[in-house]
């Protein structure tokens, strides 16, 4: 059940209607089940692991929390290899087997590949699991007495299948508060909804095509075709992806629940340590609070400090796929930001600043998007080439668009735009500017944009949402 | 809470209201040239020519592929081709064309290889030119998909109205258009075109379960029957290097079409030809090829004519 669908809608209507209707007790079992229903759609088999792995962690934090020194360790390890046995299992087998295979003489391959299909978001949920057996053995947290309430911190439906990754502390008070329906939050809720699914079914469904036909085969393309490619595609996974968390964080706030921000506004970053401040913010701060810190941050000498940016960087790389393309995408995201903090500041305008952030941000998308090596070098090498003929070139073809997508999409980044830059200024969301608006203009914002939705929205889309598997 | 819930349902109302419009507007203002304007003459020609007739169904390989006038001559019968877009699907041609039989007539289906299923997009399109068409969607589809297509017919509603205002500021018309057809229902407009540069884009076919279409094919085969009215089928005229490059998938779906229950007439090389005799896609054929196919067509025909 994709948040992009019809049925997805009639489903949130009525779990919200039911939500308020019931008694605050009963509240949690019924979002346990309903998040049962929303994983069981996709594949219903894989409900029973996930289960499988809460129960786990669920006596593992009460474990944890009852022991001392070293069982206290081995409590924490037996929730971390859970979890991370699950994700190597489903995600990393056929990546290392192939690798050990490639490395080794023939006596000692392995002839295994693993077929299953990878459970949806993974990746988010066994993070999400992982976070709160490590925030208990920090002691930051009590474990959860309840086992729905636990199961339902890791299954939230809003969040379940793309995060944003939330914690222990932030997530799991809110479980246990029951709120009425309050117009005000319901309202911010649904703008944010509607201004999710604009990213999703407006800009970066129309952008998909485009960005389909150049790195389906991009030897057949040079020049400027390339680089359109490439910005479209940087603009597709922002829009893909914070339109996802956008739905998730409106779905959750309708609901009473305050998920955390994902993305703030990325491509206005003015360095590239300032853009992973802003780009999946849940990820992030998770390798900096997991993985950076522990490893000593930057309170260490600087070849150290070097090390233990790269290695997060390329394990947050490795997160996202199990390929070497994710690998050199996150180790080149390291290495800019290694490279920034010891160039020299100039004293550039700000939005040359944005301008290089962008660039050196699209050179590492080049390898998170091509499909192997050859190509992302290919592309790397020849989106310069003929610039003025091979521009006009892709002009002249619209690059797999009808003229109407173009103008269509022309507008709708424009919007994007200005909604952002409105955002950066005055460091209001759009949602909380819409509801503060007088009444006359809030309903005319909002009958606009459901306008957009209606009638620029790619209705037959089967795009699903990009991170959805990771 | 009812505050809210008020100007929740005003807003869905005036939406409603909106998309109505648009949808209305579009209906009446979408550029009759455009290519798919052209769905409401063929279905009126299906109305309208008398007696036993040979009724074409399939996609473009037919719309650009077969001399109707020619064929006709040869079949000594009127010709009627209904063929427009592969992306209109084999089931929604049928449907049109099932409602207009006459008792003799003969249909030959010949749709692209692996092609059944309708392309919303091009469905949505269509529907605009022929609202008809609805009753077509809310026989077939469940509840949810007919409302999307619904939606989706709004939406080209609201492009076409895009471009007729880009029309008239002075835009380029696109091609082809309704007048490059011929009254059989021929497209015409490509014989005398320069071939673009950069055409004939070889693309592998994905191996497709063809059963969907069998089934479509063989209830329209009860159908004709019970009307008195023949079915055949027939491979589409295609380039020869894309039968060869494909010939694998080819295969796979001439084995499935051995189940099917209306004669098949060809053989799929029976209809392929030269690269250089096609014009912008591997199934469009030039001039040459359009001739060739039309001979080829009226000898495997011949043997399904009454007297033959």
């Amino acid at each position: 059940m994709d948040f992009h669908s019809l049925p997805y809608l009639l489903f949130f209507s009525s779990v919200t209607v039911i939500f308020f209707v019931l008694p605050g007790a009963w509240r949690t079992l019924f979002l346990l089940a309903v998040s049962s229903y929303f994983y069981a759609s996709y594949i219903p088999e894989y409900l029973s692991i996930l289960y499988l792995i809460a129960t786990i962690d669920y006596f593992a934090a009460h474990w944890i929390e009852r022991s001392e020194g070293n069982r206290r360790r081995v409590a924490l390890g037996v929730s971390l290899a859970a979890n991370l046995g699950l994700l190597s299992l489903f995600k990393y087998s056929t990546f290392a087997v192939e690798n050990w295979n490639g490395l080794t003489p023939e006596g000692l391959r392995f002839d295994w590949q693993n077929n299953w299909a990878l459970p949806i978001g993974l990746s988010f949920h066994t993070f999400q699991a992982m976070s709160y057996t490590i925030e208990v053995y920090r002691r930051n947290v009590q474990p959860e007495r309840s086992f729905w309430t636990y199961a339902l911190y890791v299954m939230f439906f809003p969040q379940l299948v793309a995060g944003p990754i939330e914690r222990p502390q932030h997530l799991l008070p809110q479980l246990h508060a029951h709120h009425g329906p309050q117009a005000e939050r319901i309202l911010r809720g649904l703008v944010q909804m509607a201004q999710g699914y604009f990213k999703k079914v407006v800009i970066a469904d129309r952008l998909g095509p485009v960005v389909d036909g150049v790195y389906y085969h991009p030897q057949a393309l040079d020049g400027m075709p390339l680089l359109c490619g490439t910005v479209a595609f940087a603009l597709q996974i922002y829009c893909d992806f914070s339109g996802y968390s956008d739905i998730a964080i409106g779905s959750a706030r309708v609901l009473g629940i305050e998920l955390m921000t994902n993305f703030r506004r990325p491509y206005l970053a003015h360095s590239v340590s300032d853009f992973w401040r802003r780009w999946h913010i849940s990820l992030s701060t998770w390798f900096r609070d997991y993985v950076y810190i522990p490893l000593g941050g930057n309170s260490v000498d600087r070849m150290r400090w070097a090390r233990n940016i790269m290695i997060t960087f390329l394990l947050s790389g490795l997160w996202h796929g199990a390929s070497w393309t994710y690998v050199v995408w996150g180790g080149l995201n390291g290495a800019f930001l290694l490279l920034e903090r010891r160039l020299p500041r100039l004293p550039a305008p700000l939005w040359c600043k944005r301008a290089v952030t962008f660039l050196a941000i699209l050179v590492t998308w080049v390898f998170f998007r091509a499909r192997t090596f050859s190509d992302a070098a290919y592309i790397l090498g020849n989106w310069w080439h003929q610039p003025l003929f091979t521009l006009s070139r892709a002009l002249r073809t619209h690059m797999g668009l009808t003229l109407y997508d173009w103008h269509v999409l022309g507008a709708a980044l424009v919007l994007l735009f200005w909604v952002e830059s409105r955002e950066e200024r005055s460091a209001v969301s759009f949602p909380e500017w819409v509801v503060r608006q007088p009444a006359a203009k809030r309903w005319t914002l909002i009958y606009l944009l459901l306008c957009t939705l209606l009638f620029w929205g790619k209705m037959n889309s089967s795009q699903q949402f990009i991170y959805f598997q990771f | 809470m009812k505050a809210l819930l008020s100007r929740l349902v005003l807003v869905a109302a005036t939406l409603w209201l909106t998309g109505y419009f648009v949808l209305t507007a579009g209906r009446l203002w979408a550029n009759p040239d455009f290519v798919l304007a052209v769905l409401p003459d063929k279905v009126r020609a299906l109305e309208n020519v008398p007696g036993e007739r040979l009724v074409l169904v399939g996609g473009s390989n037919l719309t650009f592929g077969v001399n109707s006038r020619e064929l006709s001559r040869l079949c000594g019968r009127p010709v009627l081709n209904t063929a427009l877009h592969a992306g209109l699907g084999l089931d929604f041609p049928l449907w049109l064309v099932g409602q207009r039989l006459h008792s003799g007539d003969i249909v030959l289906i010949s749709p692209e290889y692996g092609v059944y299923a309708p392309n919303p997009d091009v469905m949505a399109q269509a529907l605009l030119f022929l609202p008809k068409g609805l009753e077509y969607v809310d026989e077939r589809f469940p509840a949810s998909d007919a409302f999307r297509f619904r939606i989706l017919s709004m939406q080209k509603a609201a492009a076409a109205l895009h471009q007729r205002l880009y029309l008239a500021i002075g835009g380029p018309e696109s091609w082809p258009r309704r007048q490059d057809f011929s009254p059989e229902g021929d497209m015409l407009g490509h014989l005398d075109r320069p071939r673009p540069a950069g055409s004939l884009q070889d693309f592998q076919l994905k191996p497709t379960d063809y059963s969907p279409a069998l089934q479509i094919i063989d209830q329209f085969q009860a159908l004709a029957q019970s009307r008195g009215a023949r079915v055949l089928y027939a491979y589409p005229v295609a380039c020869e290097s894309f039968v060869r490059s494909n010939r694998q998938t080819i295969e796979i779906q001439e084995q499935q079409l051995k189940g099917l229950s209306c004669p098949v007439i060809n053989r799929p090389e029976t209809d392929a030809y030269p690269d250089e005799m096609f014009f912008d896609t591997v199934y469009h054929a030039g001039r040459e090829a359009r001739d060739l196919r039309t001979r080829s067509l009226a000898r495997a025909i011949a043997p399904y004519l009454p007297g033959h």
